[in-house]
């Protein structure tokens, strides 16, 4: 394989830590926000109309990853938007979006598990610190527990990696003889085990709820835009050509058990949201809901034809998730309110745009048509039952119409209740109100006219 | 002529959109009058002028490498029948509640008109994505208006509604995915025109099969829709819940989207499914005319009886359409159309009386005919025509039906022509336990007298049901040639 050394991604990796030196030095958060955002559109521009990027044989980047890095780094600069330079807090998560960006990138074009141990502790560590950051009651006990829950799941990825290269001899993901079945299978189990907890698929979902609710916005739009995107599209394909590897028996059985997997999260999570008070932890139970959805992919055959569907579902399901968290946070500081269900009665009469905002956001998760939700959810069942998954489909889909009951209650909150009058204790500033308008804009996007991003991606 | 067709699909958009994005003194009452009128006039123009014996393609947005992008819009008898009554019903419930207080106009109109706006779109739709698409989407603004400006469970009722047609509508998309898969297998498109759909071979054997399976997923969105019993309670709360314009919409024109649904897409694509289900189905229709028809004599709520007498009608028009004969079909098709006129008529008639007497209940009422003589004249010709008494609208339609029924099940005929007899007991107790006996309000209360567009919109359904009665081939002209 012939090595081009990409200047370009270096010089954006060197001025992302020109911003972590220049941080205490530059006076005014208006110029660190805006060299945030030259180092992102420069990232961009250098990427931008590439076939390939290749730095050495541990990293490779076709014309997908390239362009879901494109991706990637545009939501990194309305991320820095939404952050905006009002205060430090900003700024810092600005920068640590950046640097999440540097893993996820990594991550994407990883073709050495050494290297996706890095990138992928990278993000983890950055995601710890971010919920550190936030300013919720619960972000430090929360960042703790996902710290004690993620570096156990990191020392099970090391194992995999270990049994991986002692199955193998070598670190490539893409190339390899597997000389010891067992061990493989071994780490493939692993690796499975690790991605269930990335996803928060059941039993591993329990940081999730914890999570989720006391992270701030700007850091919550990080995760879910950059570092989820990226972690989870490695993982599905990653997986899906280790699955293609083993025999056929084994084959079947671990199909059988991510199936299980994933139906079990989905009721789970579908049952739990019904019974939970407030209204972060229904998204929180949703999120472990639709990850479910995506999981089955892991029981597809290894193809490159899944990729464009599997990026379309990833990046508008982020968005909508985004979309919803950062609605949730803005009104509930708005009103100087504590998230709970009957916080969100008459919502509508209150605030007409939040409301509406939020509306299309659920509406996105429950898959209502001409929203992304329906499209995103209509590709992947679709590849589902073209490749015969038909049970798994409808089981799925059952669980689906659990969902539906929560999402009218939140709904019905928002639209039917009736609240108490109540007057604005903080503003919600006018960067925050267009990134969430341009995320409305997203999803009536991606479900009225889907084929743009085809148009994009193909 | 297909610029025409263009501005009827459009109208109703442009005209939520302008109750959305106008300044508040603009969005009065009349706006929404003046908007339904010309809906109204555009789609009398549009059903004129536009060759309906044939399905006409007004317009086709083609986004070619995505299934869902494809948007193909276009017209023909039967689809152009309830075009007409959608924006019929809109007109008439608008004149007729304008006079009632409404709190928020805007939320209000805007949601009258996107919802009508979802409707014609469905009906429009040649595809079987983008039917589906606006199909679900008629829940939102349905669900605002039971939910918003409904009675005192409106929650309750909205959120009800809400979950039964969602749930319907999962399973139906499920079935839909399937199609498109099959579809793309066998002749390579993913977009789901009718002819792609019958061009489909689905495997059948039984239910398990894929027909089978797929054939039930739809007709159980559009027996949800219909309703047809056992699917059928939510619509009873919805009814009793909602302000009379949704009462209105719902039961005119949203619930012939079901039927309209089986017409188009369960009868031509699943043949041998149909003829192998028929039985069951008409069991089904029996009984929901006979349960609507029982449980609407039992009802005290003069809304109640209204939407248990729907139940009851809905299972006779989807017994015409599982008869399977042309005969049939043309009178369910007809008798979509006189249903949703007549129970239109009712439920304004139930909301000129709620509005002076403040009671739905049969106990608190009676004696009305002898202050309003006029719109007790109206309302029983109204009334007659949900009885299918000769010379309305009602018996042309039931006659039909009845007639294509006899040649497929005797038996089902005799049980429908029962329903169809219980029928005026029920009516007659309403309209007896409303107009005649002692009137039972306070003798200090003074009653409001009818205003003019109560009852021209009274009038002109009186008008339309006497007129479908005597000359019923000006609508069956309409659709004759589509089938």
């Amino acid at each position: 394989m012939s090595i081009e050394v990409n200047g370009q991604f270096l010089v954006y990796i060197a001025l992302v830590l020109v911003q972590i030196l220049a941080y205490p030095l530059v006076g005014l958060n208006k110029s660190k926000q805006i060299l945030n955002i030259i180092s992102s559109c420069f990232l961009f521009l250098a990427m931008l109309g590439r076939k390939e990027l290749l730095f050495s044989d541990q990293f490779y980047m076709g014309e997908k990853e390239i362009k879901l890095s494109l991706i990637l780094i545009a939501f990194n600069i309305l991320v820095s938007l939404y952050n905006g330079a009002k205060n430090n807090n900003g700024i810092k998560h600005s920068i640590c979006s950046n640097f999440l960006l540097i893993g996820s990138l990594v991550l994407i074009g990883s073709r050495d598990l050494s290297l996706v141990y890095i990138s992928l502790e990278m993000a983890n560590i950055l995601f710890i610190v971010m919920i550190g950051l936030s300013s919720y009651e619960k972000s430090q006990s929360a960042s703790l527990k996902y710290l004690i829950q993620s570096g156990l799941i990191g020392g099970l990825f090391l194992l995999a990696i270990a049994l991986f290269y002692g199955s193998t001899g070598t670190f490539d993901i893409y190339d390899y003889h597997v000389q010891n079945m067992q061990l493989f299978n071994i780490s493939i189990v692993l690796f499975i085990i690790v991605f269930s907890f990335k996803v928060g698929m059941v039993p591993f979902n329990f940081w999730i709820s914890d999570t989720f609710p006391n992270i701030s916005s700007g850091n919550l739009a990080s995760y879910f835009l950059i570092s989820k995107v990226a972690v989870n599209y490695f993982f599905i394909l990653f997986l899906m050509n280790l699955m293609s590897k083993i025999e056929i028996d084994q084959r079947s059985f671990l199909l059988i058990i991510i199936s299980s997997l994933a139906i079990i999260s989905a009721f789970v999570a579908n049952i739990k949201a019904l019974t939970v008070k407030s209204f972060k932890g229904i998204l929180s139970h949703s999120i472990i809901a639709h990850s479910s959805y995506i999981f089955v992919t892991l029981t597809l055959a290894y193809s490159d034809s899944y990729k464009d569907n599997i990026i379309f579902y990833l990046v508008f399901y982020s968005i909508s998730s985004t979309g919803a968290f950062i609605t949730i946070n803005n009104y509930l500081k708005k009103y100087d309110l504590k998230d709970s269900l009957c916080s969100f009665n008459g919502m509508f009469n209150r605030d007409p745009i939040l409301a509406l905002s939020l509306t299309i956001f659920i509406l996105s998760l429950a898959g209502m048509p001409f929203t992304s939700g329906f499209t995103t959810k209509f590709v992947l069942f679709h590849t589902y039952l073209a490749s015969g998954k038909v049970m798994v489909s409808l089981t799925l889909f059952v669980s689906a119409v659990i969902a539906l009951a929560y999402y009218v209650k939140c709904i019905s909150r928002i639209f039917l209740e009736d609240g108490d009058v109540l007057q604005p204790i903080n503003i919600i500033t006018k960067n925050k109100k267009i990134i969430i308008i341009i995320f409305c804009i997203l999803v009536l996007l991606g479900g009225i006219a889907p084929s743009l991003y085809y148009r994009i991606i193909s | 002529m297909k610029l025409i067709g263009f501005i009827q699909f459009l109208l109703p958009l442009i005209w939520a959109m302008l109750y959305i994005l106008v300044p508040v003194n603009i969005r009065s009452k009349k706006l929404a009058v003046i908007g339904s009128f010309l809906h109204l006039i555009v789609t009398l123009l549009t059903v004129a002028f536009l060759n309906l014996n044939s399905i006409t393609t007004l317009f086709t947005i083609n986004f070619s490498n995505f299934p869902l992008g494809n948007y193909e819009f276009g017209i023909d008898g039967i689809s152009g029948v309830l075009v007409l009554l959608n924006s019929l019903l809109v007109f008439i419930a608008i004149i007729a509640t304008y006079s009632a207080e409404v709190r928020k106009v805007r939320t209000y109109y805007s949601c009258i008109f996107i919802l009508s706006w979802f409707v014609n779109s469905a009906l429009y739709s040649l595809n079987l994505f983008s039917f589906y698409i606006f199909w679900e989407l008629m829940l939102l603004p349905l669900f605002l208006l039971i939910g918003i400006f409904g009675d005192k469970d409106r929650r309750y009722a909205s959120i009800k509604f809400f979950i039964y047609s969602g749930l319907g509508s999962i399973i139906m998309l499920l079935g839909i995915i399937y199609l498109s898969t099959e579809s793309f297998k066998q002749v390579e498109t993913l977009n789901l025109t009718i002819d792609v759909l019958k061009s489909i071979s689905l495997p059948y054997n039984g239910f398990l099969s894929p027909q089978g399976l797929i054939f039930s997923a739809f007709c159980f969105a559009f027996f949800i829709k219909a309703p047809l019993f056992p699917f059928h309670s939510w619509l009873p709360s919805a009814h009793v819940q909602a302000p009379t314009i949704a009462s209105v919409l719902l039961a005119g024109i949203l619930l012939k989207i079901g039927t309209y649904g089986l017409i188009r897409f369960v009868i031509p694509v699943f043949p041998e499914a149909v003829s192998d289900f028929r039985s069951i189905i008409l069991i089904l229709c029996c009984i929901s005319i006979i349960y609507g028809a029982v449980l609407a004599f039992y009802q005290d709520n003069i809304k109640g009886i209204i939407a248990y007498s729907s139940i009851s009608h809905m299972g006779l028009i989807v017994a015409g359409i599982f008869s399977l004969g042309v005969q049939g079909i043309k009178g369910s098709i007809f008798f979509m159309f006189s249903h949703g006129l007549a129970t239109a008529g009712l439920f304004i008639f139930a909301h000129c009386i709620y509005v002076r007497l403040h009671s739905k209940s049969l106990k608190d009422l009676g004696g009305i005919v002898k202050f309003f003589p006029v719109f007790g004249i109206l309302s029983f010709i109204i009334l007659l025509s949900s009885m299918a008494t000769p010379l309305t609208s009602g018996f042309v339609s039931e006659f039909m039906i009845l007639t294509s029924l006899y040649k497929t099940n005797k038996i089902v005929t005799i049980i429908s022509g029962l329903g169809i007899l219980l029928t005026p007991i029920y009516l007659l107790k309403l309209w007896h336990g409303t107009m005649l006996g002692e009137y039972n309000i306070s003798k200090d209360h003074t009653l409001i007298k009818l205003n003019a567009l109560e009852l021209g919109a009274l009038f002109l359904i009186a008008t339309l049901i006497l007129l479908l009665g005597l000359f019923p081939n000006i609508l069956i002209n309409l659709f004759n040639g589509s089938l």
